[in-house]
């Protein structure tokens, strides 16, 4: 069972932060297909937020295909995420590419933002 | 169950020469929701609150609770007064046991005990003997006990310290999940109640100046800068503006797209609730769906 | 924003409530009963102690009957009870006093009613509770009246028991007499009309005054003026029985005049039966008094009550009083009505 940590201060939108949270779940293969996620009112008693909130990103996962809620039973996940297991070749590529940025000299924080925005290039239009 | 949980229209209270704590109140707060009352101290949070709850008489227009008067309401609401009154020679399980009798029809009393019992009271203690904060979770267990269609509570929050505060916002929250609860609180504080909350009435000056969910409300306002006087913003509604350095930063309820040479920006909830006190004379606004349906009788 | 709807988890039956608390009371008795535990106590061990020393004394006086000794040498001439004359003159003091003290029970009625059950509430918030849970502040109000009557009512019964379990055959000898104040009103239902007055005042002035404090003095200010105002009027609710005969200054009534009886007026009349008084007007008139032309001494005079005059002076005076109550009772409601939804 996954439990959601909602940050204050973080500025984004509590419904988004739930939604972030049930993928990064999905990617690292804490949830699979035919996991419950927690019902509205679990999520509630633990983190305080308005219940429309949890519906309202609990919809946001249904609307892409990611979970579906079964009358009386709860919502389930449906598919995972295009997982990125430690040994997969992507992951071995872009160690690679990290290895290489740093003997070129950049700093840590400087790779990142050179990874961002190659992010941003690439997925322009979607959104998370 | 009723669609409207509470609708005012053109509700005022006068209290003797003390003059009017509120005036020309018309809105409709849908079921379901869980609303903040905010406002500063003294704004007719309270008087508000009261009267939903069937304490006090409007001195003109009118005011329904659950589509019909708050008397004929009295068994499916709840109250909690700011001062949370309790008798002080009960103890705790007395004190529930009275909420027993008093709602034979609705009490539950496992919701109760377990309000009680997680705050760590002991059911012997006098209520006098209590701290504020316990005094503050046994009122909530003897209002959530009661299984109310609507729950009022006026400064829920003001005494308990971070873990109770969030351990009870959790459990109103669970409650208004399962039962369909609507739960109305009132602070002059935004920021205990911004997560819970997902409407907003902001009360001053005894006047409703804001009213509606919280994320129309916030997405209606725009917070604008640039090097162009407040003047040039037109047609949208300036809420307020103030020159910074050379330009303006201004809220406004935009009308449109914001012009070029504006840099827009979406305010956040308390940006948007402090530039409203700061400028009473602001139009008020009331987001679609949440003004009153009747037509008042007396109009200020 | 869509409205909450329940989680498909959870499913959406409410839970029947949970079965009433047991116990014989239940509602706002409960409450009443529990809210006012301490006083109510404290006045039924006041009152089962004062039965039980009645009850004693009565026996003593019973037990110990006053002993004449022989007394010529010196030595006391009776046997004394507890440093009193005998166990019986004992009894006759400690009654006199009871008498008394049931006068101040409907004022101790009309202070609780007023402070403590009503006013107390309104002045520290505590209705605010009580008047949203299911209960209609109209309904709390008359059963806390109906269990306060109730209450009073039986006090009432029980003093006047306690008074007659102590004074019972005592009366018209020793000063204790059927129409003395206290005595009067504990042998009668007068008593059980002013401690119902006494509920309904106090909820009254507890309603309009709403502190504590003010509303006990006033609801004792206004009891305790009632019983003293009623004490001299009673004996104008019942006409007045009249005997006229020859007398004397030495025996200045009318011969025949029966014992035991409440004594209104006397003096003399002349032919015309204008009356007039025997130290005023004769041998020689006093300055300022009012005197008829005629002062020839026909007949004296007495207006008086018989023992008779008791019950019909009770039951007007207690129906009298109920009205008073039952008019308290009504304003009282009315004030919360018209105050509150």
């Amino acid at each position: 069972m996954v439990e959601f940590r909602i940050d204050r201060r973080s500025g984004v939108a509590t419904y988004v932060q739930i939604v972030q949270q049930t993928k990064q779940a999905l990617r690292l293969g804490l949830l699979e297909p035919g996991d419950k996620l927690p019902t509205a009112r679990e999520v509630v008693e633990a983190t305080a937020i308005n219940p429309n909130t949890v519906l309202k990103a609990y919809r946001e996962l249904e609307r892409e295909g990611l979970v579906e809620a079964r009358r009386g039973l709860g919502t389930f996940v449906r598919r995972s995420l295009g997982s990125t297991p430690a040994d997969s070749p992507l992951r071995g590529e872009l160690a690679q590419w990290a290895a290489r940025a740093r003997e070129a000299g950049l700093e840590k924080d400087d790779v990142a933002a050179l990874f961002t925005s190659v992010l941003d290039e690439q997925f322009e239009g979607d959104h998370a | 169950m009723s669609d409207t949980a509470i609708e005012a229209a053109a509700l005022g209270k006068r209290y003797g020469r003390r003059g009017w704590a509120l005036r020309a109140c018309s809105f409709r707060l849908p079921a379901g929701r869980v609303c903040a009352v905010v406002g500063p101290n003294g704004a007719g949070k309270s008087t508000l609150l009261a009267h939903a709850a069937g304490l006090l008489r409007p001195t003109e227009g009118s005011l329904t609770v659950l589509s019909t008067s708050p008397a004929e309401a009295r068994d499916r609401i709840a109250y909690v007064a700011q001062e949370k009154p309790l008798y002080p020679q009960l103890t705790v399980a007395d004190t529930l046991r009275l909420g027993a009798e008093l709602n034979p029809a609705r009490w539950d009393g496992r919701v109760a005990d377990r309000v009680v019992q997680e705050g760590g009271l002991d059911l012997g203690a006098r209520v006098r003997t209590l701290s504020g904060g316990q005094r503050t979770r046994v009122a909530l267990a003897l209002a959530l006990g009661k299984r109310p269609e609507l729950m009022l509570l006026d400064e829920p929050m003001a005494d308990l310290d971070p873990l109770a505060r969030h351990q009870l916002m959790g459990t109103l929250m669970a409650e208004a999940v399962e039962h369909g609860t609507t739960v109305v609180m009132s602070s002059h504080i935004i920021g205990e109640l911004a997560d819970a909350c997902d409407h907003l009435l902001l009360v001053s000056g005894g006047r409703v100046r804001l009213g509606g969910p919280i994320d129309d409300l916030v997405a209606a306002h725009t917070l604008v800068t640039g090097l162009a006087p407040a003047s040039d913003l037109a047609p949208h509604t300036v809420v307020e503006s103030r020159a910074t350095g050379r330009g303006t930063t201004a809220l406004i309820r935009h009308e449109g797209p914001v012009g070029d040479g504006w840099d827009a920006e979406e305010p956040s909830l308390e940006e948007l609730l402090l530039a409203h006190l700061r400028s009473p004379d602001a139009p008020p606004l009331l987001a679609p769906d949440t003004t009153a349906r009747q037509t008042p009788e007396v109009a200020a | 924003m869509s409205t909450t709807t329940p989680s498909p988890a959870t499913g959406t039956t409410r839970d029947t409530p949970h079965a009433p608390p047991s116990g014989a009371v239940h509602g706002p008795r409960w409450v009443f009963l529990r809210l006012h535990r301490t006083p109510l106590r404290l006045a039924l061990a006041v009152f089962a102690l004062g039965a039980a020393l009645t009850g004693f004394l009565r026996w003593a006086a019973w037990a110990y009957p006053e002993k004449e000794f022989d007394c010529s040498d010196g030595s006391p001439c009776s046997d004394t009870f507890l440093g009193f004359q005998s166990a019986a003159t004992l009894l006759y003091e400690y009654m006199k006093n009871v008498s008394l003290s049931g006068l101040l029970l409907p004022v101790l009625i009309g202070a609780f009613v007023a402070g403590p059950v009503v006013a107390r509430e309104l002045e520290s918030g505590l209705h605010r509770l009580v008047w949203t849970q299911s209960v209609s502040p109209a309904r709390w109000f008359v059963s806390r009246l109906a269990i306060a009557a109730t209450l009073a009512a039986t006090a009432a019964l029980a003093f006047i028991g306690v008074f007659q379990l102590g004074a019972s055959g005592m009366l018209g000898m020793w000063n204790l007499h059927w129409m003395d104040r206290g005595v009067y009103e504990a042998t009668g239902p007068a008593l059980v009309a002013y401690g119902l007055l006494a509920v309904t005042v106090g909820a009254l002035l507890g309603l309009l005054l709403r502190r504590t404090v003010a509303a006990m003095a006033a609801a004792a200010a206004v009891t305790g003026t009632v019983l003293l105002v009623a004490g001299t009027l009673r004996w104008d609710l019942v006409p007045v029985n009249t005997l006229t005969g020859p007398g004397s200054v030495e025996h200045p009534q009318p011969t025949g005049l029966p014992d035991g009886v409440k004594i209104v007026d006397w003096g003399l009349q002349n032919a015309a039966g204008q009356r007039f008084s025997p130290h005023e007007c004769v041998p020689e008139k006093l300055i300022g008094a009012r005197c008829p032309s005629d002062v020839t001494v026909t007949d004296w005079f007495v207006d008086f009550h018989p023992r008779a005059h008791f019950w019909y002076a009770q039951l007007v005076e207690t129906g009298i009083v109920l009205v008073l109550a039952a008019a308290a009772g009504y304003a009282a409601l009315r004030v919360l009505r018209r105050r509150h939804a």
